[in-house]
């Protein structure tokens, strides 16, 4: 696609996206449905413009036009179909139009399903997401345009990052996007909701799922992040408390508290001034975090290389969080609730605790963030909060968030009495001290790692015992067997053992990371075949191997792994040297078991000594981490499911509205 | 109302111990100063050797050494903005794949005096904000 035609498309949906916010919001206020429904139309032709322009991006991607400045920046002819269509997302330009993009297909589905539903909100709500969109428009219209053209066309561009090929970093950013830009939907229902005076709960539930959504993607794109580090990167890590991960992970947290929050406000309707914030706050962390990733503001302490897109980033930052903030004062009167929490041991009230937790949470990973920032511009001096900070002022606040993962469901309503707490909760606090108890006689006796295991035990049999309880019901009512039950249950509940099982899954990646307390990083030189003793592992060095493509040239060593004196396998822990980007790749090489994971790197291979260097973790129980990521999203997606219930409600809710469309006209 | 007044005492008692944890957080040894090379050999004297910090420099071409035997490797950063400040590090552990010559660096560890430093940890700019310039 031409420069010129790029442009004007760009350009057509900045205006479209002008014109979409202001037609909905004003149709909205005039109650003028002719402005409304034009408002509309613009929102489908905003999506129409920016679905060409990502179009033409991607063909000057694979046509390798090194005439446009971001083709050539990211992409070579050498770098594979899959990478180069992939590409758009890597550099700057590319991803503000992908973001962009995102957002409308999100507002199509949004318009789509619900504007008949919530023919009084969509107005505003359509309002809301346009004006974000006009944000990201005039960026890439102004600020960064992936049209852009350069001077002189060179040869052959400098190529994707060889880190960054690798198929989970792939996928790893539209699924982010995905997460960050979907809490938009909740938001703009949330202010939507507030602007048109219409805050029963029906907003709170459909909202519901437009939030579990954006929040699954969110954690499956971290947890990808995190995978790719580990195999990627090389350090014998998934988790740096890096800005970047820390910008994802925070609008995940509040997030996450407002899942919780919104499950009693639409069963109590109480908490609405919270839940508002809460939302608000996600939303508002989604963009900085984009602006943390994008602008490089935080990590390059050392060398502030100013981004063009920073300042506006922040600006805009503040301008939505005042902007909501200000919607809110002024239509505070409506957020009243009729009812209270009446006690202490109450579902609500450790739902409330849950969040505040959850927000506490949230605050310190964004303090540690901005903190080197915010020093430096302030008192002159460059400060780095690392891991230490974070693990330091972090893992209590989990080991609590762990301990309610268990305590919250199972909480009564409204108040909870001894007797039923001591029924509940006897045997799985039993379980959870044994644990401790043996743990401790086993010789392990780190004390977060302790608490941490004994609290996962405790977690695990409230949730088994949840389960059996449940089946134990239907049994009987329904004369079924156990495990029809079971299933039954899980079929007839979908929200509630849903959940269940999302907290089963937290508790398997809290096991997971507990094991990184036991870690063993050994650097070692081997001769050839030398060997060496690792833990219950055996490495013999037996030698190399040297290959070259067209795109780069591979060093492999092979490495025997011993597991009681039984050979197991034979790994390759390898170095990849790229010609284009002049930069090697450590391939790791990792044996997993579900016990630990035998994770080694090549440091070098030296021929004349017939020697190499390498450096070796034993890493306990990672595997559970992925584990955990895999049924978190099973539980979520059992979830989201429809119950058999609210299918039926809301086909009568669909015939209601029609009638009182009937009415109406 | 009443009923209420628990369930704001817990609420204030989880907040606070939050508060008391950032706290302790910032009391301890948790947070790494940032400097420049020219800070460091300027500073020689102020007991900089006590604590753990991290210097941000640029590789001097040619200077590094790599040891397979210990698996260490020694090479030299200069001050990116000012010439003739020269601080040599010493690091045991693989270099990061982005670790370049020419280029910058972030090092944290300890001085241990002699312009030198003993790197705990080597850090290059991540590959995610890669950018590249034309």
């Amino acid at each position: 696609m031409s420069a010129d035609l790029g442009h004007l498309i760009l350009v057509l949906a900045l205006v479209s996206a002008v014109y979409a916010t202001f037609a909905s919001l004003y149709g909205g206020y005039t109650k003028n449905s002719a402005m409304v429904y034009s408002g509309q139309r613009a929102v489908i032709a905003v999506f129409i413009f920016v679905t060409l322009a990502v179009v033409g991006v991607e063909i000057n991607l694979l046509k390798n036009d090194f005439n446009f400045h971001y083709v050539a920046s990211y992409s070579s002819i050498a770098l594979p179909l899959f990478y180069k269509l992939t590409t758009i997302w890597a550099g700057q330009a590319g991803s503000l139009l992908f973001w962009a993009w995102i957002l409308t297909i999100y507002s199509m589905l949004v318009l789509y399903f619900y504007r008949k539903d919530y023919n009084h909100e969509m107005p505003y709500v359509m309002g809301i997401l346009m004006s974000v969109i006009i944000f990201f428009a005039a960026m890439v219209v102004f600020a960064a345009n992936p049209f852009e053209l350069l001077a002189h066309a060179p040869a052959d561009g400098r190529g994707l990052n060889p880190l960054l090929q690798h198929p989970a970093m792939a996928i790893h950013p539209p699924i982010l996007y995905l997460g960050y830009v979907g809490f938009a939907v909740p938001f703009a229902f949330g202010l939507g909701a507030l602007m048109s005076h219409r805050l029963d709960n029906r907003w709170v539930k459909t909202v519901r799922r437009w939030t579990v959504v954006p929040w699954l993607f969110l954690i499956i794109g971290i947890m990808l992040g995190g995978k790719w580090a580990y195999e990627e990167l090389g350090w014998g890590g998934y988790w740096a408390w890096d800005p970047v991960e820390n910008a994802a992970f925070m609008p995940w947290l509040t997030g996450t508290a407002f899942l919780h929050s919104i499950m009693i406000q639409e069963k109590k309707d109480i908490l609405k001034v919270w839940n508002m914030v809460l939302i608000i706050l996600t939303f508002t962390l989604s963009i900085f975090g984009t602006f943390l990733t994008r602008s490089g503001v935080v990590s390059s302490v050392h060398s502030f290389t100013a981004s063009s897109i920073g300042p506006l980033f922040f600006a805009y930052v503040c301008l939505v969080l005042i902007v909501s903030l200000g919607i809110m004062f002024f239509n505070f009167d409506q957020l009243k609730s009729k009812t209270r929490i009446e006690s202490l041991v109450s579902r609500e009230s450790s739902f409330l605790i849950n969040n505040v937790i959850f927000v506490g949470l949230c605050f310190a990973v964004f303090w540690g963030t901005v903190f080197p920032v915010i020093s430096e511009a302030v008192r002159g001096i460059k400060i780095s909060v690392g891991p230490p900070w974070f693990n330091t002022v972090n893992t209590p606040i989990f080991l609590a968030l762990l301990l309610l993962t268990g305590v919250g469901p199972l909480i009564a309503w409204r108040k909870s009495s001894t007797h039923y707490l001591k029924r509940i909760f006897l045997k799985p606090t039993i379980i959870g001290i044994v644990t401790a108890v043996v743990l401790v006689a086993f010789g392990i006796t780190k004390p977060y790692a302790v608490i941490s295991f004994s609290l996962c035990a405790f977690v695990t049999a409230t949730i088994i015992a949840e389960f059996h309880r449940g089946a134990r019901a239907r049994m009987k009512s329904n004369s079924e067997g156990y495990f029809l039950a079971m299933l039954h249950l899980l079929q007839r509940n979908k929200r509630r053992y849903g959940g269940y099982v999302v907290h089963f899954a937290v508790v398997l990646i809290f096991f997971g990371i507990t094991g990184s307390a036991f870690d063993t990083d050994i650097k070692l030189n081997l001769k050839q075949g030398e060997s060496r003793e690792i833990g219950r592992f055996e490495i013999v060095y037996t030698g190399f191997e040297s290959s070259r493509d067209d795109h780069n040239e591979v060093l492999a060593a092979n490495v025997v792994l011993k597991v009681d004196g039984k050979n197991i396998t034979t790994l390759h822990p390898s170095r990849h040297y790229y010609f284009v980007s002049e930069q090697p790749t450590t391939e790791v090489s990792v044996y997993y078991t579900f016990m630990e994971d035998f994770y080694i790197v090549l440091n070098n291979v030296d021929h004349e000594a017939n020697s190499a260097s390498f450096e070796v973790w034993v890493k306990p129980l990672v595997i559970w981490v992925w584990i955990g990521g895999l049924i978190l999203t099973i539980g979520t997606l059992i979830a989201l499911l429809p119950n058999t219930k609210e299918t039926e409600l809301r086909s009568v809710r669909k015939k209601q509205a029609a009638e009182e469309e009937l009415v109406a006209s | 109302m009443v009923k209420n007044k628990r369930v704001y005492i817990g609420l204030v008692i989880i907040v606070l111990a939050m508060v008391l944890l950032f706290i302790g957080g910032f009391d301890s040894e948790t947070m790494v100063y940032n400097y420049t090379v020219k800070e460091v050999i300027d500073q020689n004297k102020d007991g900089l050797t006590d604590r753990g910090y991290r210097v941000g420099g640029r590789v001097i071409p040619g200077s590094v050494i790599k040891n397979d035997e210990q698996i260490s490797v020694v090479f030299e950063i200069r001050d990116i903005q000012v010439q003739g400040y020269i601080l040599k590090v010493t690091y045991e552990g693989i270099l990061p794949d982005t670790f370049k010559e020419d280029q910058d660096v972030l090092i944290e560890g300890k001085y241990v005096g002699d312009k030198t430093m003993h790197a705990t940890k080597i850090m290059t700019k991540c590959a995610s904000k890669y950018e590249a310039e034309y």
